[in-house]
């Protein structure tokens, strides 16, 4: 089945027979629903929208067959892919997008990067700063003006850019520059928790982004933040999350959820209706694929309980979601 | 696909070695700085860049040609993705320069706004150094070794985000 998804935007009516028919789950119709909205509602705030589900219940030859590959070009300006990276094998963007079967196993492996998008320009150019003079010599990247500099610091994740601080003297303090903060909570190991995290955020504000913090929010300047969540943290990452008043760009991947975990997704998405872009990777873990349907009829009857409206987003202009369902395998 | 544009208005780029490099404007507007001299019909003559020398501009010119011939992401959705490719491992092979050359071209595309070359020569920068260890790092961005941290100083560093260097 190919689902017309141009042909359900276009009326309003027809995204409602849609939810009915294909019983998808309840997260996903609602950001589908939210995604309706936006198209019809704020229709030229959204230029980019990509909708990608990733589901390896069915095994691999069937694939092709699901509703995995739900594009919509109706009215968008452009369409953006993001390439994840899984232990080192880029999974192909769609269209033709294949799936990654070692996703099922009895646990999940980290990823050895996540590469959701990039935040280059989230930072101002800096404007009419001269090349060198050619006659100089000496430390490299020390010639760069600060505003570079800090570009440099953003592209990578931020425990690299806090590695510098070793380097020498002039580079004590350079990691402060960052415009962004990049953690990727699967590669950091015991002996960190997430109120080191906080603590250390504390600290990069209180040093060098804002005068002043008021005790209430957690991160009362952040604007970019791209999270990797390990499935422990999902609760304080969703506090966190809703700290941060001015966030504009924020990129949350391997979220995982239980299957009545739901109500703390849309929780979290009220906290963060500001947002110009938002890119979400959410697991959910099922002990076998029988309850796979179990869920989905759970899910349809949580959506219709559900009394709670989501917000709208005014200001998205970027949105990416992936779900991953990963079933456990055990035995036959 | 291109049309030809031998015929197009030519612009004139003077390096600081005086160097003359005679460019379509096509090319030319891929610098926001130069674009926006042209429509402030402030370069009629030869543009002098007196901080720019002529090894560094000449990459530069090679970089702007390729993205001017190349169609634009925005100007529409299904875009050829043979074109992506191509300028992707144009990029790619672009950036395999030494590391003075690529802070020399940054801080030129930097002072001619290019938004999409400070782009690549950032994250150039950042992919070389990132995950390497602090005496790769040093030799990689040719560190002072006169201005290194004293051992105390780097482990009161090391300890203030032990997070980090784990």
């Amino acid at each position: 089945m190919v689902y017309d998804f141009a042909a359900a935007f276009e009326s309003g009516k027809a995204l409602v027979s849609f939810r009915c028919r294909h019983k998808l789950s309840a997260l996903l119709t609602i950001l589908i629903i939210l995604s309706g909205e936006m198209i019809g509602l704020l229709l030229q705030p959204l230029t980019a929208l990509l909708l990608l589900i990733q589901n390896p219940i069915t095994g691999g030859s069937s694939l092709s067959e699901m509703p995995m590959n739900l594009r919509y070009y109706c009215k968008l300006r452009k369409l953006s892919y993001s390439t994840i990276m899984i232990r080192g094998h880029p999974v192909a963007p769609l269209p033709g997008w294949t799936l990654n079967t070692d996703v099922v196993q009895d646990k999940p492996k980290k990823p050895d990067a996540i590469v959701i998008g990039t935040v280059l320009h989230t930072c101002s150019r800096a404007g009419g700063v001269c090349p060198r003079d050619m006659s100089s010599t000496g430390e490299e990247v020390d010639r760069l003006p600060k505003e570079l500099l800090s570009n440099v610091l953003s592209l990578m994740p931020t425990k690299f850019a806090v590695r510098t601080s070793i380097l020498s003297k002039r580079w004590r303090n350079n990691w402060k520059l960052v415009h962004n903060l990049d953690f990727d909570f699967s590669v950091i190991h015991h002996g960190f928790s997430f109120y080191y995290l906080l603590q250390f955020v504390v600290r990069i504000l209180k040093h060098s982004l804002i005068s002043h913090c008021p005790s209430s929010v957690n991160l009362p300047n952040l604007k970019t933040l791209d999270v990797v969540l390990d499935s422990k943290t999902s609760d304080n990452a969703f506090k966190f999350i809703n700290g941060c008043p001015v966030l504009e760009h924020l990129s949350l991947a391997r979220v995982s959820c239980e299957v009545d975990d739901d109500h703390l997704l849309v929780e979290l998405l009220k906290g963060i209706s500001e947002v110009k872009s938002l890119s979400l990777a959410i697991n959910y873990t099922l002990n076998d694929a029988s309850s796979y349907s179990n869920c989905v009829q759970y899910h349809n009857l949580l959506r219709y309980s559900c009394d709670s409206p989501l917000p709208k987003f005014p200001n998205l202009k970027h949105l990416e979601l992936k779900r991953v369902i990963t079933v456990l395998m055990n035995g036959s | 696909m291109s049309t030809s544009s031998s015929s197009s208005k030519k612009i004139v780029l003077k390096s600081a070695d005086n160097e003359t490099f005679e460019i379509d404007e096509i090319v030319a507007l891929e610098s926001q700085a130069i674009k926006n001299m042209i429509e402030d019909e402030c370069a009629d003559n030869v543009i002098p860049l007196g901080n720019i020398d002529s090894k560094t501009l000449s990459k530069i010119i090679e970089y702007c040609k390729k993205h001017a011939e190349s169609p634009k992401k925005d100007d529409n959705a299904d875009i050829d993705e043979k074109a992506v490719e191509d300028l992707k491992s144009f990029d790619a092979e672009f950036a395999k320069v030494d590391m003075p050359l690529i802070q020399d071209i940054l801080m030129a595309a930097n002072f001619l706004n290019i938004d999409n070359l400070i782009g690549l020569m950032c994250r150039t920068i950042a992919d070389r150094i990132k995950g390497k260890t602090p005496e790769e790092i040093r030799k990689i961005l040719n560190i002072n070794k006169n201005d290194l941290l004293s051992p105390e100083q780097e482990a009161k560093a090391r300890e203030e985000n032990s997070w980090a260097f784990d």
